[in-house]
């Protein structure tokens, strides 16, 4: 994590002497000096109980409010910082330094939520990098990927260096489905690290979606060469090969990619793919598996591992896998048609007919909606 | 996702998850990765196909639509073509279905009979025939709805479906009046049969309609973003068009038909995009059943209850989705004893990025679908359409063989991979379940690309072994002649049916043979709206007699033993066999 909240402490040391606390200045001014050089020196403790002190002596200090929540946000204690910004706050409501560590504070505790509307109203006072870049990131934990990417190409404006906020930036963009987009931001980053695997990686996935095929596999060459152990390099020249129907190669880099990450549930699950296609049922299930275990909402996997425990003629062993994939989508035609053979195939065939009827149906209410689009002229 | 933390690994991961079905263009298309292709079987393939169509005699071009785009869907569907023996002089002719185009046909666009020289010639006698009608044609049937003696024909059409009465002298006449079968407005007529669902001796008829379809009301390429493949404006349909419906006529004995489809229950099949049809017995219980491939919608099985009614059955036994339960692009349909077991089963054909779907009949009124199983995987390229499972090269295991050709002559300039003519398929039997594609092992005529449509398998020059009948869109019709070398064995088995409907649509005939046994049943229409040589085709192998049970439309069953093959023989219901014609010598000189 890149941001850090604001110190009040240099703010207060400028003005002590306007302040009201004249009577006890000097214990209040040598709690903060040894606050302050605790907080220098790393030893965040000593500097909790150092601010502690000082605020003992001025509880309505929003200074000493911040650098005691400063202390406390170190030590990840966040919930009691955002109990001490907020206090701040209720002093001075207009505080931008309180408004921003408030800010940080929601962030880092994964409260994106209430962080949202204050780095909001920050982006809009100040235009400064670090509440663009914060308001982005902020935004892309809301899912709001369009948004995050126009706040992440204003940080970016501010700082184009920063190779983290274009990491982000064309990360967003992938994520709102704007590919083009996607490969400015990798480009970016590559025109200052041009042997950046993670950006290779991201562009032959941005090319991969804009089914520029060849584009794609030379980006994922680039990152294999650049460090064949990176995360996603093997897997995702697999999906290339895949989906150009080199199935043979995709496998071989499926399997390279296991080799580093075992647990991987995207190789995992296309390999198993392969292998059913293969007639393996038995290998395609246990990569089904690993890649369930490792990542049960993906429901792909469980349908995957269903299927090849029907090929193995265990319906039974089926029925679980295929309804947690229904259960993770519910409009899942292929795992709901699936269940209904796995219970044919045990004989409940009035069971199976309501699966195979839900298969149907789900496919009649697509057509359904496309006409209803195409005839209201209506474009996706 | 709610994000608990934003890692680089999981950032990647769920970037990376596969998309394994996506919906919004107009047809079913699964984006399906082919199954890898194994190491090649290295076993010798007898059969080899030439295009002789052109030496033949077929010059016609058969248009359909403008040859370099496609504005509206009706432009893109095509039709099929029959072999079939109009004259009764024992010898195959052909009939090649045709459509028009938009702006006006072009001088000799119509439907044309071709009779057969018997000697790898044909001479086109369409102007006597009185077949020669111009429109957009679609599918053909042949049958004898008035049991004279000579095969008729059912053409249907995007307009008026026309019923010609052969009059046995060459010429034929249109009864589409007399026989009640006008219809009201404009409708797109797919897929036709006849069919003795009844069992009364006399021809049925079964016809689909594929959508309604109004050239003012349907957008034209980019004119709506939802009307493209891959992203490229191409025409649009038949998603988005009102789909069409089906119809069943009872044949009154007199000439006339009684529309019967509410009370028999068809009219029930809505909502799907109905092509070919095919009526034979699946689940073996004497009473012909119906079967329909859709596009981009659920297909039908319609069971006969044996008392006039029929149910569709088509989800339960699995032949109405593939074994994912997704939709296809049903089109053709080739169907025959794969696996020697004395049941019909199922291939049917479908859009590029999908493989062509094998369903096994299981005998138990279901269906497995065996694609992958069996090696169908591999292929997933091309759109395809008319299908047959037959024995090429008389070895005694049915093939697979179907024609295919893009519906999108402009993506092929964006997306090489996606070509407007490509080659035709065929998968040899390897004699355990499985099949292997043979990519050009089987002769020029196979690997030559075409924007093809209809196929139609049959014997022209009697030689013995089973040659195609291939309608190729803009293009004359490709013939492929097939010249099996070594010595395997066949029969030919031409049933006509007495107490029965005279052309024994319906029939079913079992072949035993080296241990073996093999079902075939007497079909009106097959492959992609066509018809194929009623003759049935048995390859024998090494075995060179074969025992033969034929059980007739109307339910009585006769035994033949240990009937010497290579030849053509004729079986009359009641009589027994009443010709047995050794087969040509090979032609392959003489056209």
């Amino acid at each position: 994590m890149r941001q850090f909240p604001f110190r009040g402490t240099a703010q207060f040391a400028a003005c002590l002497l306007c302040f009201t606390f004249l009577s006890s200045g000097q214990d209040l001014q040598s709690w903060l000096v040894q606050g302050s050089r605790a907080l220098q020196a790393g030893d965040n403790a000593g500097a909790e109980a150092a601010f502690r002190r000082a605020l003992a002596v001025d509880p309505g200090s929003i200074e000493v409010l911040n650098d005691l929540a400063i202390a406390l946000a170190r030590q990840n204690k966040q919930p009691e910082a955002i109990d001490l910004y907020r206090r701040a706050l209720r002093i001075q409501p207009a505080d931008p330094t309180t408004r921003k560590n408030l800010a940080i504070a929601y962030f880092r505790s994964q409260n994106y939520a209430d962080a949202w509307p204050l780095l909001q109203e920050l982006s809009a006072e100040f235009g400064d990098f670090q509440s663009f870049d914060l308001a982005g990131l902020t935004l892309f934990a809301l899912d709001r990927y369009r948004e995050a990417a126009t706040y992440l190409e204003r940080a970016n404006k501010l700082n184009p260096a920063d190779l983290a906020t274009l990491d982000m930036l064309g990360k967003a963009y992938m994520r709102a489905g704007n590919y083009k987009g996607a490969t400015s931001a990798f480009a970016r980053i590559m025109s200052v690290n041009p042997n950046s695997p993670e950006a290779h990686v991201m562009m032959g996935m941005a090319y991969d979606k804009m089914s520029r095929d060849s584009e794609a596999r030379i980006e994922f060459e680039a990152a294999r060469k650049a460090d064949p152990r990176f995360p996603g390099v093997h897997s995702g020249l697999g999906q290339v090969y895949w989906k150009e129907g080199k199935v043979e190669l995709a496998a071989s880099e499926f399997r390279a990619e296991l080799k580093s990450y075992p647990n991987d549930p995207v190789s995992n699950c296309l390999l198993g793919e392969v292998l059913l296609k293969q007639n393996d049922p038995a290998s395609a299930a246990s990569h089904f598996r690993a890649a369930a275990a490792a990542n049960p909402d993906y429901k792909e996997a469980q349908f995957g591992w269903g299927k090849a425990e029907l090929a193995l003629n265990r319906p039974q062993q089926a029925i679980t896998p295929f309804q947690h994939a229904i259960a993770l989508d519910p409009n899942y035609v292929q795992a709901h048609y699936a269940l209904g053979t796995a219970l044919k195939k045990l004989g409940r065939a009035k069971d199976a007919s309501r699966e195979f009827v839900a298969a149907e149906q789900i496919q009649a209410k697509q057509r359904a909606a496309y006409t209803k689009k195409l005839d209201s002229g209506e474009r996706p | 996702m709610k994000r608990s933390s934003i890692t680089r690994r999981t950032a990647i991961g769920l970037l990376g998850l596969p998309v394994i079905h996506a919906f919004g263009q107009g047809v079913s298309s699964r984006g399906v990765k082919p199954q890898p292709r194994g190491k090649p079987s290295g076993l010798p393939f007898n059969a080899c196909f030439t295009d002789v169509g052109a030496q033949a005699g077929l010059h016609a071009p058969l248009i359909y639509g403008p040859a370099d785009h496609k504005t509206y869907i009706i432009e893109t569907v095509g039709c099929g073509c029959a072999f079939f023996d109009y004259d009764n002089d024992g010898w195959l002719d052909i009939f090649l279905l045709c459509g028009t185009r938009e702006e006006g046909a072009p001088e000799g666009a119509m439907n044309r009979l071709y009779k057969n020289n018997r000697d790898g010639t044909f001479t086109d006698v369409t102007a006597k025939s009185g077949l020669g009608r111009t429109g957009w044609a679609s599918s053909v049937a042949v049958g004898d709805f008035n049991n004279d003696g000579f095969e008729d024909l059912l053409i249907t059409y995007y307009g008026q479906n026309v019923l010609y009465r052969n009059n046995g002298d060459g010429t034929f006449t249109d009864v589409t009046k007399e026989a009640g079968l006008l219809h009201e407005g404009t409708k797109w007529g797919a897929g036709c049969t006849f069919v003795d669902y009844d069992r009364d001796g006399r021809l049925d008829l079964l016809i689909s309609y594929y959508c309604i379809f109004d050239k003012n009301r349907v957008p034209k390429p980019g004119e709506s973003s939802f009307c493209n493949w891959k992203g490229i404006p191409v025409n649009c349909g038949p998603r988005g068009l009102p789909p069409g419906s089906l119809a069943l006529y009872h044949n009154n004995g007199d000439g006339t038909f009684t529309d019967v489809s509410v009370k028999s229950g068809i009219a029930k099949g809505t909502g799907s995009y109905c092509m070919t049809t095919v009526a034979a017995d699946f689940d073996d219980d004497g009473w012909p059943d119906i079967y329909i491939a859709c596009d981009s919608t659920p297909s039908f099985l319609f069971k006969n209850n044996h008392d006039g009614t029929f149910t569709d059955i088509g989800l339960e036994s699995g032949v109405a989705l593939n074994e994912d339960g997704m939709e296809q692009a049903g089109m053709g349909l080739g169907i025959g004893d794969y696996n020697l077991d004395g049941k019909l089963d199922i291939l049917k054909t479908h859009f590029a990025d999908d493989t062509a779907v094998l369903y096994r009949n299981d005998g138990k009124g279901s269906f497995e679908d065996v694609t992958n199983s069996s090696g169908l995987g591999v292929e997933t390229r091309y759109i395809s359409w008319g299908a047959g499972m037959f024995d090429l090269d008389n070895d005694g295991y049915p093939d697979l063989f179907w024609v295919t050709g893009s519906v999108y002559p402009e993506i092929e300039k964006v997306l090489p991979n996606y070509p407007f003519k490509s080659p035709r398929i065929l998968f040899r039997n390897l004699r355990n379940g499985k099949f292997e594609e043979l990519l050009d092992q089987a002769g020029p005529g196979v690997a030559a690309p075409h924007a093809s449509r209809g196929a139609a398998f049959g014997d022209f020059d009697n030689d013995g072994d089973l040659d195609i009948l291939i309608m190729n869109l803009n293009e004359p019709p490709s013939l492929l002649r097939n010249d099996v070398r070594g010595s395997d064995h066949s029969i030919k088995v031409k049933l006509i049916g007495t107490k029965s409907n005279r052309s024994a649509i319906g029939a079913r005939v079992t072949a035993h043979y080296g241990g073996k046994i093999q079902v075939q049943e007497v079909l009106s229409q097959a492959s992609f709206y066509s018809a194929n040589d009623p003759r049935l085709h048995f390859g024998l192998g090494a075995i060179d007699k074969v025992d033969l049970d034929v059980r007739w439309p109307n339910g009585g069953t006769e035994h033949f033993s240990k009937v010497p093959a290579d030849r053509i023989v004729t079986i009359r219901e009641g009589t027994g066999i009443v010709k047995a014609e050794p087969f040509q010598k090979p032609s392959k000189t003489s056209a």
